[in-house]
């Protein structure tokens, strides 16, 4: 037996003759003895044919040349903004540009990082500050002063004792002044 | 007989060619979907000039996002879908805009109110009035039941395409046209006449 509530639940198929055909003639059966469901049946019916039926709207006449335009702008600024070396897509481009920029913090840290802890393992550092280079001496070794974390020290010895020529002593007081406070250069 | 062939090309090759470069079949596209897309928005929003803006909008995307179109959906449910998403973030914005424009002074929600058309003539009830009355009833819908019964009722696609564009079961889709359909017959019950 089909209730009110099955027959309103259902009412959208029953109008587009969607439904099984002994359920569409439960549904008859249903709506001969209700008033309320005929009702609301006729209604619906109604309304959809009067949707149906509304009025087209169409674009104005200037829809295609204005769509044209913006085309066109939109391939202007591609050929002469940013885009000229971004790959198209506004998304894209603000993404990519974000990924550039955390990449390039991330190396920069990397390269901070190595040239305050290990001096020469970055590689980074000229060769006159290198380990390896006799004339570099930390200041806990030579001087008995606590080595400072941010400090690299450089010991200039003489010439003659297997370390580098005048010219380095020269070097090292350029790389001095060239890392300003980072560098102790400490004069034996 | 130019135009007969230019119709007879299916929108999914339309597109196919306006990915190879094409520019006329992006043209015939523009052609094809403007008025239907319009229709769509406009029932939507109800005014003419932002969904005009939309559909503008939709054909911009299409041109931009050429290469994001893969031939295993229709090409309509595809623009309908854009279509569809510009206009729900439209309403969204209209939405915010009235809550924090007017900070609730002075400011008064117009329940939807249908005229006294006992006492009007009948002629105004089934002509330009109605087509308004029957608007105001589609906008009190909110944009779930709005969605599918414009692309139902008024676009006439089918069950299927509806749960495609979207994006919700066949299932839900048939349940949302029914609930909308019986909203609307109580918001123009007065308006229909019952032979």
């Amino acid at each position: 037996m089909v209730t009110c509530k099955d027959f309103q639940d259902f009412v959208s198929d029953f109008v587009d003759g969607e439904l099984p055909p002994p359920i569409q003639k439960k549904f008859r059966e249903h709506l001969a003895s209700c008033h309320y469901c005929t009702y609301v049946y006729n209604n619906v019916a109604k309304v959809c044919t009067i949707l149906k039926n509304l009025d087209k709207v169409q674009t104005s006449d200037s829809f295609e040349l204005r769509l044209r335009q913006r085309l066109l702008e939109e391939s202007e600024r591609k050929e002469t903004g940013l885009a000229q070396w971004l790959p198209s897509g506004n998304i894209v481009n603000g993404k990519m540009l974000a990924g550039a920029g955390a990449a390039l913090v991330l190396v920069t840290g990397i390269v901070a990082f190595h040239q305050q802890g290990t001096p020469d393992a970055s590689g980074l550092l000229p060769s006159s500050l290198n380990k390896s280079n006799n004339n570099y001496t930390p200041i806990s070794t030579t001087q008995g002063i606590k080595p400072q974390d941010n400090s690299i020290s450089i010991s200039n010895k003489e010439p003659d004792q297997a370390g580098p020529s005048e010219d380095s002593t020269t070097q090292n007081l350029d790389v001095k002044k060239d890392l300003g406070d980072k560098v102790k250069y400490v004069e034996k | 007989m130019f135009k007969k062939i230019a119709d007879e090309v299916s929108d999914e090759d339309l597109i196919t060619r306006f990915q190879r470069g094409d520019m006329y079949a992006f043209d015939l596209i523009v052609k094809r979907y403007k008025d239907q897309l319009l229709n769509f928005a406009y029932r939507f929003l109800g005014d003419m000039e932002d969904s005009e803006d939309i559909v503008q909008e939709t054909f911009l995307r299409v041109f931009r996002k050429k290469k994001a179109y893969k031939n295993i959906a229709k090409f309509s449910t595809w623009i309908y879908t854009i279509t569809g998403n510009l206009a729900k973030t439209e309403l969204r914005r209209r939405k915010r805009k009235k809550l924090f424009s007017i900070s609730g002074i002075g400011y008064e929600e117009k329940d939807f109110e249908i005229p006294d058309i006992k006492h009007g003539p009948d002629e105004e009830a089934e002509s330009v009035v109605k087509d308004e009355i029957i608007q105001k009833a589609i906008d009190s819908l909110s944009s779930k039941f709005k969605e599918v019964i414009i692309l139902r009722d008024i676009q006439e696609l089918s069950y299927e395409e509806i749960s495609k564009i979207a994006k919700i079961p066949l299932g839900t889709v048939k349940s949302r046209v029914n609930r909308g359909r019986l909203k609307l017959q109580e918001k123009l019950g007065h308006l229909v006449k019952i032979p």
